[in-house]
């Protein structure tokens, strides 16, 4: 026992007995409690090594098992060694009472979880980095790729048709890829922006969104003669979120829908709406093409998209539903799709109410 | 007839130049039109300018369109010349703000070759005569 190495890892436990406290605690624990100077005794001494800030979330947490709120909890917490080193530990806490008699006992598992901090971090700081690199990147192939596109156009249009006819389906090429590229890019940088700015809450109306994301697609929905009704009783005529991103999310789910529609017919999108457990619940359906089973869990991811057999030869989805699931989740809600619907694609989504 | 443009980029410069020399033979035979490369350049020659019609871009590098605008109107023998706007993106904000300072028309760039000859010859109806 006298070589147990002094570490954060180890049981504590608290033994309560009416206003009788036992403190009892890994011999790991208290050799690192002893090269700090604070001989462990009492819960009191165990305090002692935790950072000011964190005190209060341990206390409150005992209070409430104490007090039979809770049975088990988890709780993360800082520690500061004598030389201010911070390290952070994870305790799973369990409350037992006693069949024999009025003794309670709350046991704790504690881990040092300090090296799993430090790696989110650099996690955090390298994602930080590689939306930004998207950013720029998206933002400055912007201009480029217009390039392209405009001086092949002027190609095309000083190419002598007569002994040049040849060349034309290459500069069409040109042109079609460009295009593509620059939807690309537009989604990227889209995509990018979200949450790149401080988000504004405002009250809007849901029915009103719907009919801004329409308008936004007055083109493809004439083209296409697309239907969009919502068959929901009534939608609320209040609710609370960013409105240019929930208009987005609209414009994409209905832009796919016409996108993915059936051959040889025109797009037909249904929109409903539910209050379910303080969440707004919408539900698209858009009784298109539908979206395989084996790539529904990969839809939400971005570049992901259908193979050109399964869906035919459409670009641009693949960063569109990735947009869709970032503004939800900064709305702190979810998406899904119905997997067992095979009329088409069923997407539902839902926000909390704020 | 002689138009001005207030444009920083290359790009744009050289897709103006070779849309004018597509729609020439639309254009009147005394047409004619000058590039400034910012909004400084543009407003210290104001008192000599000759032209019918000013376009100027929205993002220069030393001043936003807005404010050429403004300062252009303030002068008293140019203010009922034509000022349009071109601009990559629609803001409403600036769209109410250009008009409210008497802008002729806010324009989205044209985006390509053709679009640039359709665009340059609208206005060009719109204005000739």
């Amino acid at each position: 026992m006298q070589n147990e190495i002094a570490s954060l890892n180890g049981i504590l436990q608290l033994k309560l007995r009416g206003k009788k406290v036992e403190f009892s605690s890994s011999r790991s624990i208290e050799k690192y409690y002893k090269e700090n100077n604070v001989t462990l005794s009492s819960e009191k001494d165990y305090l002692e090594l935790v950072h000011p800030e964190d005190i209060s979330k341990i206390e409150n947490l005992l209070t409430r098992l104490r007090s039979n709120q809770v049975h088990e909890s988890q709780i993360e917490y800082r520690i500061l060694s004598k030389k201010m080193k911070t390290s952070w530990v994870l305790a799973h806490l369990n409350f037992y009472p006693s069949k024999k008699d009025e003794t309670f006992t709350i046991k704790a598992n504690q881990l040092d979880i300090t090296f799993l901090k430090n790696h989110k971090t650099q996690l955090q700081r390298s994602n930080k980095e590689l939306e930004q690199f998207a950013y720029v990147i998206s933002h400055d192939l912007q201009s480029p790729i217009r390039q392209i596109w405009t001086y092949s156009e002027i190609i095309e249009s000083k190419l002598d048709r007569e002994t040049n006819s040849n060349l034309l389906p290459y500069l069409k090429s040109i042109q079609k890829t460009s295009q593509h590229m620059k939807q690309l890019t537009q989604d990227l940088l889209e995509l990018c922006q979200i949450g790149r700015s401080e988000l504004n809450f405002s009250v809007v109306n849901p029915q009103e969104v719907i009919e801004s994301a329409k308008n936004i697609l007055i083109n493809e929905i004439k083209d296409s003669q697309a239907q969009i009704n919502i068959i929901a009783k009534e939608l609320p005529l209040k609710m609370t979120a960013n409105e240019r991103y929930l208009t987005d999310i609209f414009v994409n789910l209905f832009s796919n829908s016409i996108k993915y529609k059936k051959e040889n017919s025109s797009p037909f999108i249904q929109i409903d709406y539910s209050l379910e457990n303080n969440l707004h619940c919408f539900t698209i359906i858009d009784h298109g093409k539908g979206i395989p089973v084996n790539l529904q869990n990969k839809l939400f991811k971005i570049f992901k998209r259908g193979n050109k057999k399964q869906l035919g030869s459409v670009a641009g989805i693949g960063i569109g539903l990735s947009t869709v699931k970032k503004i939800i989740e900064i709305h702190k809600g979810e998406i899904t799709i119905d997997p067992n619907f095979t009329d088409g694609a069923k997407f539902q989504f839902y926000i909390p109410v704020i | 007839m002689k138009w001005i443009f207030i444009e920083d980029n290359e790009f744009d410069r050289d897709i103006l130049d070779i849309s004018f020399n597509e729609i020439k033979p639309e254009l009147c035979a005394d047409f004619s039109y000058t590039f400034y490369n910012n909004g400084t350049d543009f407003l210290k020659g104001l008192s000599n300018l000759e032209c019918e019609i000013v376009i100027s871009d929205m993002n220069l590098p030393d001043m936003n369109g807005i404010e050429i605008l403004k300062k252009f109107k303030e002068n008293d023998r140019l203010k009922d010349t034509p000022f349009l706007l071109f601009s990559t993106s629609l803001h409403q904000e600036e769209i109410e703000k250009a008009y409210a300072l008497g802008a002729d028309n806010y324009i989205l760039k044209p985006d390509g070759f053709k679009a640039t000859c359709e665009t340059l010859l609208k206005i060009y109806s719109n204005y000739a005569k």
